[in-house]
């Protein structure tokens, strides 16, 4: 078969369409979402997270969704070709939904520090939806990464809403401890699903 | 009902409802102490957990849509071969209810403990209404986005994608104050979404077929569609109607009045909370004696007026009455310096007025609550070292200090031309 022909194939099969589509309209939500807060009871009281994170989760969810396959069977039995391209598929649908989030992030906040904060955190959510594809959960992945999103925004903050030590989110762009955070996690994510892809 | 119990057999969402409602609860009941004895407070506390569990029951009902959706198949196709909508039908309906049920549990639990606690009453309705059509755009929403993608992940990620944009729009209260209501036009407008939404998705699963061939051709357009109209009804609505979600009740005809000496005045559905405060009011009359005018009554917020700096407001029982403490301490303070006020010298003078406000307040804050600052009340709101000190001291010694650091207050120099 030919390279071009596969590629149509696995593109279409793992819903490249679907995820180019939904990163728009996330993106756009990050933007328009980047003023406005969710107001939630938390364990210290109430508190406001920013709506943006939410549209992060669903980013990273949908660059997540796409190393699903129904054809994952007939994809094995390809050749070489695509066993690299899967290897790689990880690595390259991290790194354009890590696009999506910095320029969505930097327009809406008007500067770089904004942007890198939210290819930061979506980096985060990453990282966690792909250590959750490793676990080959298949179309049950997004519990795990939504689970931990609710938990975080429920009990990371003190009653004064500044994030608790362990939570990286709401945390400025220069912030070191939020990176010390993102960082294993999201390097976890990345190679985890690479592992899973290649097999 | 065979047919609805057989869709509810086999949804996830019906084995996902022990820990979304074990969650729901958990999170109504984990600050009982702001609730407990009021039902304004019960009716909010018992909703707001919709933000945290929303998501997940909304990305379980596109999840399930999703899949059935893409099976093709319904059991209403071997039940009733002739009425094949009747599946779809069932499938979504049993979905409906069961997104309810965490909201129910919730409600059980809340209700079951406020019940011996609280003044006579019940849950809010405006608040259950509001919360419960929520609901109802929420799961059918993320239902209706699930059956418009062609797979399963997809589906959820839909659903929580919906899920989310309807609760950022919905809002929930969380303040469970007795002077506040639902808007009716914030009501009205997730009312009216509500009933649209679920009219498009019964004429759509009436119309869908459990032929697996033509099923998701038909369904997906219009799935895409009741997805579009939903997230611009909700755009247009936020637009058009920018309204808060909460607003003022009137005051009320007859409040829960203390017959101690001074009055202490409630609205009727925090009278539980008389005997904790009487005891309050009697120490700022002890405290302020001879020192600050000491009111006949003291008010509520709302109860008489809308006039924040001559009441106090309620945020839990225990140590959460350390904030109303402050209030009463605030009406106190207030009545002796807001009618002398004018804007002061020079910063300097302005800033000496603001260290000695926060002393005294702080000092009347304790006397009034019968101690300082309980452990519960994280952080360090009050910079007053000398009237912490101060409490330490005799009874005369303290009356003295209130007395002189009233008068420096009210010396304080007026800026030129600005005398009270």
């Amino acid at each position: 078969m030919a390279h071009r022909s596969i590629a149509k194939l696995y593109w279409a099969s793992h819903g490249g369409n679907t995820y180019l589509a939904g990163s728009v309209l996330a993106g756009g939500a990050l933007m328009f979402f980047a003023g406005s807060g969710i107001h939630l009871p938390t364990w210290a009281g109430t508190s406001s997270t920013s709506a943006a994170v939410a549209a992060m989760v669903v980013l990273a969810l949908l660059g997540a969704s796409t190393l699903y396959s129904p054809a994952h069977g007939y994809d094995q039995l390809l050749t070489t070709t695509p066993l690299k391209v899967r290897r790689l598929h990880p690595l390259a649908v991290g790194t354009a939904t890590l696009l999506v989030a910095f320029a969505a992030g930097g327009l809406s906040g008007g500067g770089l520090a904004d942007g890198v904060a939210a290819a930061r955190t979506t980096l985060f959510w990453l990282g966690w939806t792909f250590l959750f594809t490793a676990l080959r959960l298949g179309g049950l992945v997004w519990i795990g990464p939504l689970v931990i999103f609710l938990a975080v925004t429920y009990g990371g903050y003190d009653s004064f809403g500044d994030p608790l030590v362990w939570n990286p989110l709401s945390r400025t762009a220069t912030d070191f401890h939020a990176w010390w955070l993102v960082l294993p996690v999201g390097v976890l994510g990345l190679g985890g699903a690479t592992l899973r892809m290649a097999r | 009902m065979r047919l609805l119990l057989l869709e509810a057999r086999k949804s996830t969402l019906l084995w996902a409802l022990v820990p979304i409602a074990v969650a729901w609860a958990a999170i109504a009941g984990s600050r009982i102490d702001t609730w407990l004895g009021s039902w304004p407070a019960a009716s909010t506390s018992a909703t707001t957990p919709i933000v945290y569990c929303g998501p997940v029951i909304g990305a379980l009902c596109a999840y399930e849509s999703a899949r059935r959706g893409l099976s093709g198949l319904y059991d209403g196709a071997k039940l009733a071969p002739r009425s094949r909508w009747r599946g779809p039908l069932a499938h979504y309906l049993v979905h409906l209810v069961l997104a309810m049920v965490p909201l129910a549990v919730a409600l059980v639990y809340v209700g079951a403990r406020n019940l011996s606690t609280a003044p006579e009453g019940f849950f809010r309705a405006d608040y259950l209404a509001y919360t419960f059509a929520t609901l109802v755009v929420l799961a059918t929403g993320s239902y209706l986005a699930g059956t418009a993608v062609g797979s399963k992940l997809v589906g959820a990620v839909a659903g929580i994608a919906v899920s989310l944009v309807v609760v950022i729009y919905a809002d929930t209260p969380l303040s469970g104050a007795p002077h506040l209501k639902v808007s009716a036009g914030r009501m009205g407008l997730i009312a009216v979404l509500a009933l649209g939404l679920v009219a498009l998705t019964v004429v759509y699963a009436s119309s869908a077929t459990s032929n697996r061939a033509t099923a998701p051709m038909v369904r997906r357009p219009l799935g895409a569609a009741a997805g579009v109209v939903a997230a611009g009804g909700l755009a247009l609505a936020h637009v058009l109607v920018p309204s808060p979600i909460q607003v003022d009740r009137p005051t009320p005809g007859s409040p829960a009045c203390s017959d101690t000496s001074p009055r202490v005045c409630l609205w009727p559905e925090h009278a539980s909370y008389l005997s904790d405060i009487t005891p309050l009011a009697e120490r700022a009359a002890e405290a302020g004696d001879g020192v600050l005018q000491v009111p006949d009554t003291f008010y509520q917020y709302g109860v008489r007026d809308r006039d924040i700096t001559s009441s106090f407001q309620i945020m839990a029982h225990g140590p959460g009455l350390w904030f109303t403490a402050g209030g009463m301490a605030s009406t106190l303070i207030n009545a002796e310096v807001v009618p002398n006020y004018c804007p002061a010298r020079d910063d300097e003078a302005e800033t000496r007025r603001g260290t000695l406000t926060t002393e005294l307040l702080y000092w009347l804050q304790s006397r009034i609550y019968g101690s300082e600052q309980p452990s519960e009340i994280q952080g360090d709101e009050y910079h007053a070292p000398e009237a912490r000190e101060l409490l330490q001291e005799p009874e005369q010694a303290q009356q003295e200090w209130a007395h002189a650091t009233l008068n420096e207050i009210l010396e304080t120099p007026c800026a030129e031309g600005s005398e009270a």
